[in-house]
């Protein structure tokens, strides 16, 4: 778990499966910009049994408030394949706690972790040119705007342009600034 | 086949593959920007006996001379990462003295447009590291246009480096008929 000033990142438990089940797969709170993939309990137990969503080249942590309520998920995966790099991606469960601030914390905390528990070169960072809440934490977390790429991603029924941001290791916040009190418990 | 003006683009062949290692094992031949991959004849066979190289994913097509049938480089595509629906070009041409030839660019034009004809895809996409010119120049020559710069995001010789990012559109392709029928009159003039 690392506990940070308004969240905590931790591992995701069996059960939360239920719960995190019923927030994911809710397509009227996904939001415009979330892809629209679809995945039976079963399915995301299966998954969950393989790994714990957790693993070398790619996972994810659950992100709650101090209170231990779910409020969406923050990961890593390999952004090309055979890449020394990864990309990282996040979303919030429920509509009334975008804005809030909390992706902002989350991303600096993730960011700062994934750089100090990995050596590589890059994080990058994909959303809809349109997400400003997306791209605005993004900026807010001091990831910077490389490109756009036309037409990338398809997404209700159209071709959707994707911007792209990375932040690179020697860029990432430190450690040691980001964790309030230094805590880091397992 | 598909043929252009003085080059044609083939499936690779089984006999092709002794050759093929030779050629891309050849560190002096393969330039300032092409990664110093060394490529085991088992490897590729193993490779060749699951998709021979063509698959609907991910596949090559060698570059052959028209004027004597030899293959003078490849051109690829691939997938990039899970939740995109395009594909990324990537290819070279083998020796010194066959480049600057125009080999490529008729190939890329060829090649791109065969990809948007047979996949439902909206764009391709290529990297080139950053100061690789003249690939540059001939992708945006066949219509690529770029995108942004990608830092850090490949290591060659030994250094992080950054890459340039270019995409060609499905709309911004001239469609394979029409290229074929270009070429073939070029071929005949």
């Amino acid at each position: 778990m690392i506990r940070g000033k308004n969240i905590i990142l931790r591992l995701t438990r069996r059960d939360d499966l239920p719960e995190i089940h019923r927030l994911m797969e809710n397509l009227e709170t996904r939001g415009e910009f979330w892809p629209l993939g679809i995945r039976s309990l079963s399915k995301l137990s299966q998954d969950f049994d393989s790994d714990g969503f957790w693993a070398q080249d790619h996972g994810f942590l659950q992100i709650t408030d101090l209170d231990g309520r779910l409020i969406g998920n923050i990961g890593f995966f390999q952004g090309t394949p055979g890449g020394e790099w990864f990309e990282t991606g996040y979303r919030i469960y429920r509509p009334e706690d975008r804005g809030k601030g909390y992706m902002t914390e989350a991303l600096r905390m993730f960011s700062a972790y994934i750089f100090t528990l990995k050596h590589f070169p890059r994080l990058q960072l994909c959303a809809h040119p349109d997400n400003a809440g997306s791209c605005r934490v993004a900026e807010k977390c001091g990831f910077t705007r490389e490109g756009i790429l036309r037409k990338s991603f398809f997404l209700h029924g159209e071709w959707h342009d994707t911007v792209v941001y990375s932040m690179l290791a020697e860029e990432a916040a430190a450690w040691a600034d980001v964790i309030p009190d230094g805590e880091v418990q397992s | 086949m598909i043929r252009g003006k003085s080059i044609y683009l083939r499936p690779v062949e089984q006999n092709d593959l002794p050759r093929l290692v030779e050629l891309q094992n050849d560190m002096y031949h393969n330039g300032e920007f092409w990664p110093p991959f060394l490529t085991t004849e088992q490897d590729l066979k193993k490779r060749f006996e699951e998709s021979a190289l063509w698959d609907k994913k991910e596949g090559m097509l060698l570059i052959c001379d028209m004027a004597d049938d030899r293959p003078v480089g490849h051109l690829g595509f691939f997938p990039t990462v899970f939740y995109m629906d395009h594909a990324e070009v990537g290819g070279y041409i083998y020796r010194r003295e066959d480049r600057s030839r125009g080999f490529m660019s008729e190939a890329l034009r060829l090649f791109s447009a065969y990809l948007f004809a047979t996949k439902p895809i909206g764009r391709l996409q290529a990297s080139i590291i950053v100061g690789n010119t003249p690939s540059r120049r001939m992708a945006e020559k066949c219509g690529f246009r770029h995108e942004g710069v990608m830092r850090k995001v490949v290591v060659h010789n030994g250094k992080r480096m950054d890459m340039d990012l270019l995409s060609l559109l499905r709309e911004e392709c001239m469609p394979l008929n029409d290229l074929l029928e270009e070429l073939r009159q070029q071929r005949e003039d």
